[in-house]
C-alpha cells in the first residue's frame, strides 16, 4: 500500500518504496551474488513498475527502502506484509541488502520499530528458505523462535524448497533489543568514521 | 588493549582465535581456520561483534569498507597486521 512511513536510524533509514526505485529493485534482485536465496523478478524495470503498482494497492503491505542516512544512497528493501488485524500480525521479508552492505543489523531492527512501536502488532513471523543459514542463524541471534518448517513453501525455478518460520513478539523484541542496540551503536560509530 | 608494535603473526593468530570463538560462542583451536562462508552461526550479528573485539584487542579501527572482508582467519590477520604495521610505519 502506499504508505508515510520513514524510520531513522543511526546509520540506516526506512522509507517508503517509490516507482522510482524500480530500476534499483531490478539490479540489487537480480544480483548473481545474491539471487540464491532471492527470488527472481523480471529484468525489465517496467515490469517492476507494474510489480509496485500493484503492491501499493494491497491493504496491509509495506514496502521500504534501506538507505544510508549519511548520503541518501539506497542499500536494500525490506517490507512488513500480510498484515493481519485481528491477530495483530505480519510478516517481514522482502529483506535483500546489496552485496558487502551493513545494514542487516540496524534495518532489522527499524523493522521491528515500525511493526511493534508505529503499527502497534503484537508479533512477527519470517519464512526463510532452510538453506539460507546464515538469515536463519540471524534470526536466532537476534532472538526469534522457530515456529515451524514449512515443506515447499517456496519455489525457486520450478523446484519447491523448505523455507523456516520464525517468530518474535513484542515482548520478547523488548527484552532483547538492548543488546543488539549496543552492537548497533558501536557500528554506527564505525561507519560514521 | 594497548596498541603493540612488532606482534609476531603466530600471536596475532591466537588471539585472532580468541576473539572468534567469542564472537561466535564456539572454541576455535589451533588447527581452526573459521571462514565465514562455511561457518554457519557466523551471521550479521556476531560479525558486528567480531569486529568490535578485534579493534578492541588490536587497538586498531577498521575502515567500512574493510569490514565485510574480514570473513576469515586468514583476512583477520592479515588485516590486523597490515594496520599494525602501518602504525608502526607512521610512527617511524
Amino acid at each position: 500500500m502506499r504508505h508515510t512511513i520513514t524510520i531513522e536510524g543511526r546509520a540506516f533509514r526506512l522509507r517508503p518504496v517509490a516507482v522510482a526505485d524500480a530500476a534499483f529493485i531490478v539490479s540489487l534482485r537480480n544480483d548473481p551474488r545474491l539471487n540464491q536465496f532471492v527470488h527472481p523478478v523480471s529484468p525489465r524495470v517496467e515490469d517492476q513498475e507494474r510489480w509496485l503498482a500493484r503492491c501499493f494497492e494491497r491493504l496491509g503491505d509495506y514496502y521500504f527502502i534501506i538507505e544510508r542516512v549519511k548520503t541518501g544512497q539506497p542499500e536494500g528493501t525490506v517490507g512488513l506484509y500480510d498484515l493481519d488485524d485481528s491477530r495483530r500480525c505480519a510478516e517481514w521479508g522482502r529483506w535483500v541488502l546489496r552485496s558487502r552492505s551493513m545494514g542487516a543489523l540496524e534495518s532489522a531492527q527499524l523493522i521491528y520499530r515500525v511493526a511493534f512501536n508505529v503499527l502497534g502488532l503484537d508479533w512477527v513471523y519470517c519464512r526463510t528458505l532452510v538453506d539460507n543459514v546464515k538469515v536463519v542463524s540471524f534470526h536466532e541471534t537476534f532472538g526469534l523462535e522457530t515456529h515451524e518448517r514449512l515443506p515447499g513453501q517456496f519455489v525457486f525455478n520450478g523446484v519447491p524448497r523448505d523455507a523456516i518460520e520464525q517468530r518474535i513478539t513484542r515482548e520478547r523484541w523488548e527484552k532483547q533489543r538492548a543488546s543488539v542496540e549496543a552492537k548497533m551503536e558501536a557500528l554506527a560509530r564505525i561507519l560514521s568514521r | 588493549m594497548n596498541r603493540e608494535s612488532h606482534v609476531d603473526t603466530q600471536q596475532i593468530t591466537a588471539r585472532a582465535r580468541k576473539a572468534l570463538g567469542t564472537a561466535l560462542q564456539r572454541e576455535v583451536g589451533d588447527r581452526d581456520f573459521p571462514e565465514r562462508p562455511t561457518e554457519v552461526g557466523w551471521d550479521s550479528i556476531k560479525h558486528v561483534e567480531l569486529v568490535l573485539l578485534l579493534e578492541e584487542e588490536f587497538d586498531v579501527r577498521f575502515g567500512e569498507d574493510e569490514i565485510p572482508s574480514l570473513d576469515s582467519l586468514g583476512a583477520i590477520v592479515n588485516a590486523v597486521e597490515r594496520h599494525l604495521a602501518s602504525h608502526d610505519h607512521n610512527r617511524g
